[in-house]
């Protein structure tokens, strides 16, 4: 390896190149062996072959640059990207090879277009369910036409973030939410809208209500113009993810988290953007905190607590977490948890945060849609056992929905009935 | 990035590569002792083992499809008798593999034309074995000036296995 290459560019030599050395090794045996010369005529290029493609090929790791990102909408994962080399280096023989996230699935094999100087790849995978998978970048490694030396290329471009979860979560960050600093400060948000200090006129479009039309502008110029409104700085809002594991198993309890990451995601980043404070803390054994705060750096912050979250496998009680909320965030935040209400370790949790002063919306990813089709069952019978599953889910929810709304997220590719319940603060009840 | 070679053309080139593989290994096949049917028989089930494990499997296994013919070439090579013409037959027969093994159909177009100077090394080391064993008197003599040029060239091999570095070249000094 040459001093400026990187660790684990020198050149190896490929399984195919040991299984020809080593027959040739077995043909010399058999020709010393035998007193015949055939065999160590054929051994002869066996031999010879490796040491020559190692001799032809690049004597230093290849420079290339990644190129890469991720496009679609909803469950369509497209990721294009292209890797370059320097002007004098051919990519012909550059091969790649991906790692497919987990939560992702293949929906048609990668295309990969050659050339001289670069290599483009369009790879089509797939997210039964929103997700905050991180796609690693392809191997990339140059190999000899014939397959028998390999030699990784430098520079392997940067991890890919896929983030995949329901568009309605967009338009979250207009919701009116509660604070809990006696001097929020000046920080105002960026958003112009119907209620807040005066920000100017415009005219008014069909859409426009009719209390916002400002008279005396619209009398002085002859035309219908509007007021507009510089929003205020929206509250605090505290994300509360349930880990715990459940009686689903952990198969299913990973999925559901899966989703739940990409929603929390999804929420953090709309209320971010309006300069809400934002906390985040995960329950499993423990609480795992990431007080409030708002700003870009904050946002980062908690979008890898989101990110590193797992599921636990040693569920702690429900008072513990309530006992423990306190002492990273003040009562009275407006608390989302988003907790597949399983059981009724985790309906207590809602309970003792209401007792603490926490008002609470709850999101519930609904593990319904994951069992269709996993249970031996006829269609008829298989109806029957959904529409059962489906009156105890609403049961449960129903009591649960006593101490807060409960959002039973069921489709996981919308989340409006969420957005709508978020918007309307007469529908979300204090406590 | 150009265009890649119409997939037609690179068809073309590896049914022509698998046809002079099939072609050395038969007439390797058939100028061994095995009975003539028998030699034609592991001939055909080597080649079409290898290309039938080839076609199925994934690329990582690769190592494995190669197996099958180089058993048969073993075999066949095992019962030749020592003359020129067999001593050239076989070391065809396993050039003739090295460029099928180019032509995949899996990677980039014209493996075979990218694959042509490291091939040619190869080939030329036969040839000069070739012709320097005509001129070497027959007999147990040839066999072992053979022998002890593989073994040479295996304890070559070997030192390079474990010292790859040796090839890296290293980058130009900066000012």
């Amino acid at each position: 390896m040459s001093a400026g290459d990187p660790p684990g560019s020198s050149l190896r030599w490929t399984p195919l190149s040991y299984v020809l050395l080593g027959s040739a090794v077995l043909l010399l045996l058999v020709g010393v062996t035998l007193r015949a010369a055939a065999p160590i005529f054929v051994a002869l290029p066996l031999f010879v072959a490796p040491i020559a493609a190692a001799l032809s090929g690049p004597r230093r790791a290849l420079p290339a640059q990644l190129v890469w990102e991720a496009r679609g909408a909803e469950s369509e994962v497209t990721i294009r990207g292209i890797v370059r080399g320097d002007a004098v280096s051919d990519l012909t023989d550059v091969e790649l090879t991906f790692s497919r996230p987990p939560d992702l699935t293949e929906a048609a094999p990668p295309s990969v277009e050659r050339g001289r100087g670069a290599v483009g790849f369009v790879l089509h995978w797939r997210a039964p369910y929103p997700t905050i998978a991180v796609a690693e970048p392809p191997e990339i490694v140059w190999r000899d036409p014939v397959g028998l030396v390999e030699r990784s290329v430098k520079g392997r471009g940067v991890p890919l973030p896929i983030e995949r979860f329901p568009p309605e979560l967009l338009r979250l960050g207009a919701a009116r939410l509660d604070r809990v600093l006696a001097l929020p400060g000046e920080t105002r948000s960026r958003r112009v809208g119907s209620a807040g200090e005066f920000y100017g006129i415009r005219e008014a479009s069909p859409t426009d209500p009719p209390r916002r039309i400002n008279w005396r502008a619209t009398a002085r110029r002859g035309r219908l113009l509007v007021n507009e409104f510089e929003l205020d700085r929206t509250g605090d809002v505290l994300l509360l993810l349930d880990v715990r594991s459940t009686r689903l198993g952990r198969g299913t309890d990973e999925i559901l988290l899966g989703a739940a990451r990409a929603a929390a995601i999804g929420i953090a980043a709309a209320f971010a953007r309006e300069k809400a404070r934002v906390g985040y803390a995960s329950f499993g054994e423990f609480v795992d905190p990431v007080p409030l705060a708002s700003g870009r750096g904050h946002r980062l912050r908690v979008q890898e607590a989101i990110r590193a979250t797992r599921c636990s496998s040693v569920a702690g009680p429900s008072e513990r977490c309530a006992a423990t909320l306190p002492r990273f965030f003040p009562p009275g935040v407006t608390t989302i948890l988003i907790s597949s209400l399983t059981g009724d370790a985790s309906a207590d949790l809602v309970v003792y945060l209401r007792r603490r002063g926490y008002p609470t919306v709850v999101l519930s990813p609904s593990p319904a849609p994951l069992l269709v089709g996993d249970r031996p069952l006829a269609a008829a019978d298989e109806r029957l056992a959904q529409r059962l599953e489906r009156l105890v889910r609403r049961q449960h929810l129903a009591r649960v929905w006593v101490h807060a709304p409960v959002v039973d997220w069921e489709d996981f590719w919308s989340l409006g009935g969420f957005v709508r319940l978020m918007r309307e603060p007469g529908r979300r009840r204090s406590v | 990035m150009s265009a890649p070679p119409a997939p037609g053309a690179s068809r073309r080139w590896s049914l022509v590569v698998l046809g002079v593989l099939a072609g050395a290994t038969v007439l390797f096949a058939s100028a061994s002792d095995l009975p003539e049917h028998l030699g034609y028989l592991v001939a055909a089930l080597g080649l079409g083992a290898s290309v039938a494990l080839r076609a199925d499997a994934p690329r990582t296994s690769a190592a494995g499809a190669v197996v099958p013919i180089l058993a048969a070439l073993t075999v066949i090579a095992a019962t030749a008798p020592s003359s020129a013409g067999t001593d050239l037959f076989g070391g065809v027969a396993a050039i003739a593999l090295l460029a099928w093994l180019a032509e995949d159909r899996r990677r980039a177009p014209g493996g075979l034309v990218r694959a042509a100077p490291s091939l040619l090394v190869v080939f030329v080391a036969l040839g000069i074995a070739w012709t320097s064993a005509l001129f070497l008197p027959t007999g147990s003599a040839r066999i072992g000036f053979g022998a002890a040029l593989l073994v040479l060239v295996t304890i070559l091999v070997a030192y390079l296995l474990g010292r790859t570095d040796l090839i890296d070249a290293e980058p130009p000094a900066t000012a």
